[in-house]
C-alpha cells in the first residue's frame, strides 16, 4: 500500500441513524425545517436537502419527506460525504421521514 | 500567517476513475469538493424512477454520493437538467458520438460550470478522472486539449490518472500537487485502475461496463431522434420522461404508442395516463399501453392487438381488450398480434 493511501471501509453509506425511533418520532413535531421531496426521485431529494442546508445554521434539524426508497441510501451517504449528521429514518406506509442535523462548516 | 490550503474541484460521476482521481488528489493534501452533474440522463435515476432494486436487493444508489462517502469527500450535486437538453443535447457544436451522446459539448458545459464555481468559491484548480485514450470521442489528445481551450481552463485542468502522458499543469508546476505521485494511465484497460483501487482500499465501486449515462445507448438514442423528428425541438418534459420506459411504436406522424414491459413500467406509465389514451387487457396480466396523438379506428384496433400480444392472453384466438380515449371508453375483441412484419416496421 502506498504511504499516502489509507484503507477505507467498503459500504460506508449504509449506516444506521444515531437516534432511536422514539426520539425520531419526537423530531417529527420539533424539527426546524421540513424539506418536501414527495413524488421526486434521485437525485432530486438530495438536491433539495443540499439546497435547503446551504441556508441553515449549524445544529438545525431537517426532516426530509420522500417516497423514493433510495433516499435511505443516498441521504446517509450525502451526510457522511458532507459531514452532516444522519439522525435516522422513520418508515411509514406511504412515505419516509429522514432526519439530518446540519453540521458546522469545516474550518479552512 | 498560515499557508492557504490548496483547494480543488473534481468532476465526480461516481465511476471508478473519478473516484480514484479524487482519492489521489485528496491524498496529496489538497482539499477536494466533488461536483456531480445531474443531467437527467443518468441510468441509476431511471432505475429509481421505476422503483427497481439491484441484485443485492437494494434500491440503486447515487454512485457519486456513495464515492464521496467512501472517501469522506464532500460531493455537491449540480442540477443542470433544464439547460442541458436545449443547450447540449439538442445543439452540440461538436456533434454526437455513437448515439445521441454529445460527449465533447457535455464536458465543455460541465467544465464551464465548474470554472464558475471555482471563481465564485475561491478554488485553485479542477481535476477529472479522464484517462487518455479511454473513450473514442472525448478522451483523445486533440479533444482533451480543445476542451481545455474552449473552457479557458488551460493549465488549470488536471487529469491525475493520465498526468504523466500530458504536459504539466499549473498545479504540478507550482508544486500544489506532486507530479511524481500522479499516473500515466493510457487506454481502455482497467487493470491499473483496479490495482489502484485495491491500494486505496476501495472495494465497492460500480463496474465500468454499465455506463452511467444513457445518451450513448442505441435504443434510447433511436427513441430520442424519433421524438425530435416528429415533435420538433421544443420537447415536453413528460415526453422526455416517457422515452425511458416501454416499447415504442410509431403508427403515424402524430401517433405513437408506448407499451409497458413489466409491472414497474406499467406503474410508471400509469402516472402519465392523464390526457393520453390507454389500452389494457383486464382478464390477463397485461401491459398498459399509452397512446400519444389522435388515433383512427383502425389504429385503435391495431393498438389493442399489439397490447394483447404482450399480455398473458397472447396464445388465445381472441380476447377482450379495454380502451379509453378522449374521455370515452370501450372494449374490443381482437386476435392478439402474432409474428407480424408490421411490428418491426413501426418499432422505434
Ligand atoms: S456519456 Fe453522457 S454524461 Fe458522459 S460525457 Fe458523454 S454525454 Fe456526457
Amino acid at each position: 500500500m502506498s504511504p499516502d493511501s489509507k484503507p477505507r471501509r467498503g459500504v460506508a453509506a449504509y449506516v444506521h441513524g444515531i437516534k432511536s425511533d422514539v426520539e425520531l418520532e419526537r423530531l417529527v413535531d420539533t424539527c426546524d425545517v421540513v424539506v418536501d421531496a414527495m413524488g421526486t426521485f434521485c437525485p432530486e431529494p438530495v438536491i433539495r436537502t443540499q439546497n435547503a442546508a446551504r441556508e441553515l445554521s449549524a445544529g438545525t434539524v431537517v426532516m426530509i419527506l420522500a417516497d423514493d426508497a433510495g433516499v435511505e441510501i443516498d441521504l446517509p451517504a450525502w451526510c457522511i460525504s458532507t459531514r452532516n449528521e444522519y439522525l435516522g429514518v422513520l418508515r411509514e406506509p406511504d412515505k419516509l421521514r429522514v432526519f439530518v442535523r446540519k453540521a458546522a462548516p469545516k474550518a479552512r | 500567517m498560515p499557508e492557504k490550503k490548496i483547494r480543488a474541484l473534481g468532476l465526480m460521476s461516481g465511476g471508478l476513475d473519478s473516484t480514484l482521481a479524487a482519492n489521489l488528489i485528496q491524498n496529496l493534501g489538497v482539499e477536494v469538493l466533488g461536483l456531480h452533474f445531474s443531467t437527467g440522463f443518468c441510468v441509476a435515476d431511471r432505475h429509481r424512477l421505476l422503483g427497481n432494486f439491484n441484485n443485492r436487493d437494494k434500491p440503486y444508489r447515487n454512485d457519486a454520493l456513495h464515492a464521496g462517502a467512501q472517501l469522506e469527500v464532500p460531493v455537491e450535486i449540480i442540477d443542470i437538467k433544464d439547460r442541458y437538453l436545449p443547450e447540449v443535447v439538442l445543439n452540440p457544436k461538436h456533434g454526437y458520438g455513437s448515439g445521441m451522446n454529445p460527449c465533447i459539448d457535455c464536458r465543455i458545459f460541465m467544465l464551464h460550470r465548474a470554472k464558475e464555481i471555482m471563481a465564485e468559491r475561491d478554488y485553485d484548480f479542477i481535476f477529472t478522472g479522464e484517462v487518455l485514450g479511454q473513450r473514442p470521442m472525448s478522451q483523445r489528445r486533440p479533444p482533451m486539449h480543445m476542451i481545455e481551450k474552449e473552457t479557458g481552463l488551460e493549465g488549470l485542468l488536471l487529469r491525475p490518472l493520465s498526468a504523466h502522458v500530458m504536459p504539466p499543469t499549473i498545479p504540478e508546476e507550482k508544486g500544489w500537487v506532486d507530479r511524481d505521485k500522479l499516473h500515466g494511465i493510457v487506454g481502455r484497460g482497467r487493470h491499473k485502475q483496479m490495482q489502484l483501487a485495491e491500494e486505496f482500499g476501495l472495494v465497492d465501486y460500480p463496474q465500468p461496463a454499465g455506463g452511467c449515462c444513457f445518451l450513448p445507448d442505441e435504443n434510447y438514442s433511436r427513441k430520442l431522434r424519433d421524438l425530435l423528428t416528429f415533435n420538433g425541438p421544443d420537447v415536453d418534459p413528460d415526453d422526455m420522461m416517457l422515452l425511458k420506459v416501454g416499447r415504442h411504436f410509431r403508427l403515424g406522424d402524430d401517433v405513437k404508442i408506448i407499451v409497458g414491459r413489466h409491472e414497474s413500467e406499467n406503474d410508471f406509465l400509469e402516472r402519465f395516463r392523464d390526457g393520453r389514451g390507454s389500452v389494457w387487457v383486464e382478464d390477463y396480466s397485461s401491459p398498459l399501453t399509452l397512446i400519444e396523438g389522435p388515433l383512427s379506428a383502425a389504429d385503435l384496433e391495431f393498438t389493442c392487438q399489439i397490447t394483447a400480444r404482450y399480455s398473458a392472453g397472447r396464445n388465445e384466438s381472441e380476447i377482450p381488450v379495454h380502451w379509453q380515449v378522449d374521455g370515452e371508453q370501450g372494449q374490443l375483441r381482437v386476435q392478439p398480434l402474432g409474428e407480424d412484419r408490421r411490428l418491426d416496421e413501426i418499432r422505434i
